[in-house]
């Protein structure tokens, strides 16, 4: 066998290196020009859509947005328009005067009683009806179509949630990435401000500020303002701390001592380096947020509190069922409220699946 | 507009181009399906319970091996396809010797010990066909691949233990050593009392080196280090006094002092006890001090196998002296460090060739033909190389033409 | 151990100072009349007595009104500390305690027997009513949570050991319901067809005076409902957590050694996986606490249940002032109680995490 080691051996001298080498990395970029590159942007669409869930929240909340903005613009009625059915009522109304009458039997002053009632005009007094064809889902306790309410309350709260997220994001990550990027006493100070506001007990305080509002005589069109700060208010600490936790996470990365490195300036590092990294885990919990958003604000308008009459809400729309009239509400108009439940049961749900689905999209590496 | 139409149906064909080469999301949808309906009737296969013995029983080749892989097939079956982790892998380990298991990271080694012991990532890991004969303490014989999920658990710590890659996770944090340590011994031996667990696994502690083992013994894991946990682990491996030990790379996530203690505790305990090792690595380095026999895997099949000796003395496959070359040896004047050109092969669809062709330096024309069979180099010593069977046949001729000749 | 406790509870007291602070300043943002003064603002007019406007200073006094908003602050605060939280506006319970009657000349009135006569003294002390109306809360609440926690835990143990199965898809429909349906809703829903249409269950409050149930099986039919509710809509998302949690620990390491060792898939799931998941599961104890005692504002609310939940919406609808800031500052120390005593526990649970810094 020992030539065959030989030959092995001589084999072996001959073997040229470089050839190989040179061989393999042609290979290689053969291999490249057939490649596609996808930016990691276009990955995270993708994966996106990869999800069906996602696409069906997607879908439903291009759906909710245009019956929301589009729709009081096809609608024959108005937020606040009385239509349907009504009734012909008068109101009475009795006095009673005292007048100083001389009494022909006595011949003396005395007082005597009138009881007279003023009678009004006839008016029209609209009520509840149900579904027909005028009226889809029929009119609500005070005559106005519910459908119109239906959509304008999406409005509302659609509208409501987008700048109540937005204003929450940009204090809180403000205060989030002071914290995180410069440390020390500034971070203390910053956390232990936001521990406070967690540790704040979400309903009741809200309760507290709204019934506040309400005492000071707010006027009911600027009572959305008030209504959007105070959540902009309580809401903004859970995005602080997000944000804290994510540039603590990534100033300690590599990339961030390169940039040090490069003797960039603090402005540069955090708009270019630091803020697009963690606008991901951002979005994801703004997105999220929004459903959480809806669920408050529909929460405090059935309590009465959130937007006020005669303005459309649907947290409204089902307190209509709640105290000794709603009952025939509850029992036999199911036009008036369900419709409202599911419109924030779709909203929500809508939003959580994006932002679930935006969450793996982000970050594939979790298992299933 | 002609120009507009030109460029669109240049990107279209392009685009095609390109996506020839990605599995569209509609096969995946296919592939997935049909490996889900593979995978329900295997594991309904495995799950079931009362299975009679029968069914597995089956006799040992040579009654002097302890384990005897028979053309094993281990695949994973995933939503983009099926991968073929272990593909027709043969080979046996005796009794009282150590048989290394060699090759690069995804070649399949682990997942040949993870198959025996029945431990494949369940439900995508299943393994398709071959026997694997395990001979049994009391004597019977059984037949892995057949045993269901539930008579795995007395053949499992008892007949067979296997440590792990990563001491610093392998080891339950809530709980205090003492306690894993005696929960195997409660398993295996019913009837044993509180104190004797306690004293044995005082006893194991002991033999793997720990200093203070009843220290050791109230400890939770988190208070000790790395290769004092792989000692833990060893000694819950040696407690049963198991015919086989499975060591899948245990020395790979530890420094390298703390490797060569561990390394000499287990050429120890081979001593002590009575049973076989299989060691699973890719550092030729260890394979050299411990093993008796050595089995080199590539892409989840055997290409060379036999004595340690045979091995390294006269490697015959490219890749096995790739590999014996890739090791930086302080006397040698290297300017560049020898590596083996390309990577493993995508594990999904792999095709019937070679699978070292594309990165061997030895390749010729026979080579794009069908994968090579072993071949005998000597009785122990086998090769699946197309260039050494090759090689013998003609060397066969020439010895025959040469007797020809002399007659 | 000792160090770290006093520190966590030097901290917890800071938030509770700030949180004090937020509830103040919210109530004394308001320019004008404090809520005391506009209360009162009809009476002290009417009054020729005078008797009225000392008693509203009396009043103004004990939330610090008379001073400027940070003295205020002080003086509030020193009275919170000694057990004067202030009076409620429109409740008042009966505290228990009975008093003597006498007649205008100061003689005791008796009754047929000889006894003197009694009356239940009524408190209108916010401390009172609070310690009063939790008293059902908490018992709904408590069922409620007990319930979900023997429902969650081991189905969410379930649907992950049994991935996509029919436990697991049930489990993500609940969980969606719960994280999207309003709790009003639900129960509007389930007042529609349980109690309206189907009649099994009544429309309101706790008793039934014609009932012929004993007491207690009556108040615990009239319970049914709205601990549906409740345990409905939050079994959701405790059976995921405890599902992913599980989930992540049987991908562990050390669970495919205890395999390895041959233990029995029961005992490698319900003894090594399930003490692992319980250490994050702790942590929801905070959550807990305030809801035991805070009662569940929007059930109480429809399904017309006297407990402090209902009392604190009454309060805040009818501008009682006092009590909601009271109610408020209850909560909010539950829940700084219950995030120490979460930590506390996280720290006992898990053996990685040492109290005592610098111990192996």
């Amino acid at each position: 066998m020992s030539e065959f080691k030989d030959l092995n051996e001589k084999e072996a001298k001959n073997n040229n290196l470089d050839e190989v080498l040179i061989e393999s990395s042609a290979k290689e970029l053969s291999i490249a020009s057939t490649a596609k590159v996808i930016s990691p942007g276009k990955m995270v669409l993708r994966r996106f859509f990869k999800s069906k869930l996602s696409i069906i929240g997607l879908v439903t909340l291009l759906l909710l947005f245009i019956f929301s903005f589009i729709g009081p613009l096809l609608s024959p009625y108005g937020e606040v328009e009385l239509s349907g059915d009504y009734k012909w009522v008068v109101s009475v109304l009795p006095h009673k005067i005292v007048v100083s009458e001389i009494n022909p039997d006595t011949g003396l002053a005395e007082d005597v009683v009138y009881n007279f009632s003023e009678v009004s005009e006839p008016y029209k007094v609209f009520t509840k009806t149900l579904p027909s064809w005028e009226h889809i889902f029929g009119t609500d306790q005070y005559g106005y179509d519910v459908l119109t309410r239906l959509m304008y309350g999406g409005r509302v709260s659609l509208l409501l949630g987008f700048i109540v997220i937005f204003s929450e994001v940009i204090v809180g990550v403000f205060f989030g990435s002071l914290a995180g990027y410069f440390g020390r006493w500034v971070d203390q100070v910053v956390m232990r401000t936001v521990d406070v506001f967690i540790c704040l007990p979400g309903l009741p305080i809200l309760l507290l500020a709204a019934s506040l509002i309400d005492s000071w005589g707010v006027p009911a069109r600027l009572r959305i303002y008030y209504l959007m700060g105070i959540l902009t208010f309580f809401g903004w600490s859970g995005f602080a701390r997000l944000a804290r936790g994510q540039i603590l996470g990534i100033r300690e990365l590599e990339y961030m001592l390169a940039a040090e490195a490069t003797g960039l300036s603090t402005k540069r590092k955090i708009f270019k380096h630091i803020l697009p990294n963690i606008m991901p885990q951002i979005i994801v919990s703004a997105t999220l947020g929004l459903g959480g958003i809806i669920l408050t604000e529909s929460t405090l308008s059935y309590l009465g509190l959130g937007i006020p009459f005669p303005y459309a809400a649907w947290g409204t729309m089902i307190s209509s069922t709640s105290g000794a009239a709603g009952r025939d509400i509850l029992q036999n108009y199911p036009g008036i409220w369900v419709p409202a439940g599911v419109c924030i049961v779709l909203a929500v749900l809508a939003f959580n699946f994006v932002g679930d689905g935006l969450r793996d999209a982000f970050d594939p590496k979790m298992k299933r | 507009m002609m120009k507009i139409k030109e460029r669109l149906d240049k990107r279209k064909a392009r685009n095609k181009e390109l996506n020839k080469h990605y599995i569209s999301s509609k096969d995946i949808k296919q592939t997935a399906k049909e490996n889900h309906k593979i995978i329900r009737a295997m594991e309904r296969k495995n799950n079931r319970r009362n299975v009679p013995e029968e069914e597995y029983l089956t006799t040992m080749r040579d009654p002097d091996n302890i384990v005897e892989f028979d053309d094993l097939h281990a695949f994973f079956y995933t939503d983009s396809g099926v991968v073929k982790a272990v593909d027709g892998v043969s080979f046996d380990i005796p009794k009282k010797c150590i048989v290394g298991v060699v090759g690069e990271s995804g070649c399949g080694k682990s997942v040949t010990s993870l198959a025996l012991m029945k431990l494949l990532q369940s439900p995508q890991g299943q393994i398709h066909s071959g026997s694997i004969r395990y001979a049994a303490k009391d004597g019977k014989c059984y037949d892995i691949a057949n045993v269901p999920k539930i008579d795995m658990n007395k053949i499992r710590g008892k007949e067979m233990s296997m440590i792990f890659q990563e001491p610093m996770t392998s080891l339950n944090p809530v709980f205090r050593i003492g306690n894993q340590l005696d929960e195997i011994l409660f398993l295996h031996f019913p009837g044993i009392t509180k104190e004797e667990a306690k004293e044995k696994s005082i006893a194991m502690l002991t033999l793997v080196n720990i200093a203070m083992p009843d220290k050791i013994y109230s400890a939770y894991p988190h208070e000790l280090s790395g290769g004092m946990r792989q000692r833990v682990v060893i000694a819950m491996a040696l407690s049963c006094d198991p015919n086989l030990i499975i060591a899948d790379e245990p020395t790979t996530a530890l420094d390298v002092t703390i490797q060569a203690q561990i390394l000499d505790l287990l050429r120890d305990i081979k001593l002590k006890i009575n049973g076989s090792i299989m060691l699973i690595t890719h550092d030729l380095g260890v394979i050299a001090e411990m093993a008796d026999y050595v089995v080199v895997m590539y892409a989840g099949r055997i290409i060379e196998k036999g004595t340690a000796k045979e091995i390294f003395k006269k490697p015959m496959h490219p890749y096995t002296v790739g590999l014996q070359k890739s090791i930086p040896a302080l006397n040698l004047n290297a300017e560049t460090l020898y590596t083996i050109p390309g990577n493993v092969p995508n594990p999904i669809n792999l095709p019937d060739y070679c699978y070292f062709k594309d990165r061997c330096n030895k390749k010729f024309d026979k080579c794009d033909g069908p994968y090579p069979k072993l071949s005998n180099v000597s009785e122990s010593h086998k090769v699946a190389c197309h260039l050494f069977t090759e090689m013998s046949e003609e060397f066969a001729k020439i010895k025959a033409g040469g007797k020809n000749a002399k007659k | 151990m000792i160090k770290y406790v006093i520190k966590r509870i030097a901290l917890s007291v800071l938030i509770l100072f700030g949180v004090s602070m937020i509830i103040y300043g919210l109530v004394r943002i308001k320019p004008g009349l404090d809520f005391v003064e506009a209360k009162y603002a009809t009476q002290i007019q009417l009054d020729d007595t005078g008797q009225i406007a000392i008693m509203v200073e009396e009043q103004r006094a004990i939330y610090g009104l008379t001073s400027p908003v940070f003295e205020g602050y002080l003086i509030w605060l020193n009275n919170i500390l000694h057990g004067e939280w202030g009076d409620s506006f429109i409740f008042s319970v009966t505290t228990g305690d009975v008093e003597l009657l006498f007649d205008q000349e100061g003689e005791p009135i008796y009754d047929i027997d000889g006894n003197q006569l009694t009356r239940p003294v009524a408190s209108s002390m916010v401390l009172d009513i609070i310690a009063d109306k939790s008293r059902i809360s908490f018992i709904l609440a408590f069922i409620a949570t007990v319930l979900q926690f023997l429902i969650a835990i081991p189905l969410g143990i379930t649907s992950a050991t049994k991935q996509y199965g029919v436990v697991d898809y049930s489990v993500t429909v609940l969980a969606m319901m719960g994280i999207s349906l309003p709790s009003f809703f639900f129960g509007a829903l389930l007042l529609k067809i349980f109690s309206i249409q189907l009649g099994w269950f009544p429309y309101a409050g706790l008793t039934n005076p014609n009932s012929n149930l004993p007491v207690l099986l009556d108040n615990l039919h009239h319970l049914i409902l709205p601990i549906s509710v409740l345990v409905i809509l939050s079994i959701g998302g405790l059976m995921r957590y405890t599902r992913t949690n599980m989930l992540e620990v049987l991908n562990a390491d050390y669970i495919r050694t205890a395999r390895a060792k041959g233990l029995s898939e029961h005992k490698v799931i319900y003894k090594h996986a399930f003490r692992n998941t319980l250490i994050p599961l702790v942590t929801i104890f905070a959550g807990i606490l305030p809801g035991l005692f805070g009662g569940a504002l929007i059930t109480e609310t429809i399904f017309s249940i006297d407990g402090i939940g209902q009392a604190a919406y009454r309060a805040v609808t009818q501008g009682d002032i006092p009590f909601v800031m009271a109610y408020n500052l209850f909560i909010s120390l539950l829940t700084v109680i219950g995030i120490l005593l979460s930590d506390l526990m996280y720290a006992v649970v898990d053996p990685r995490v040492s109290l005592v810094r610098g111990a192996r």
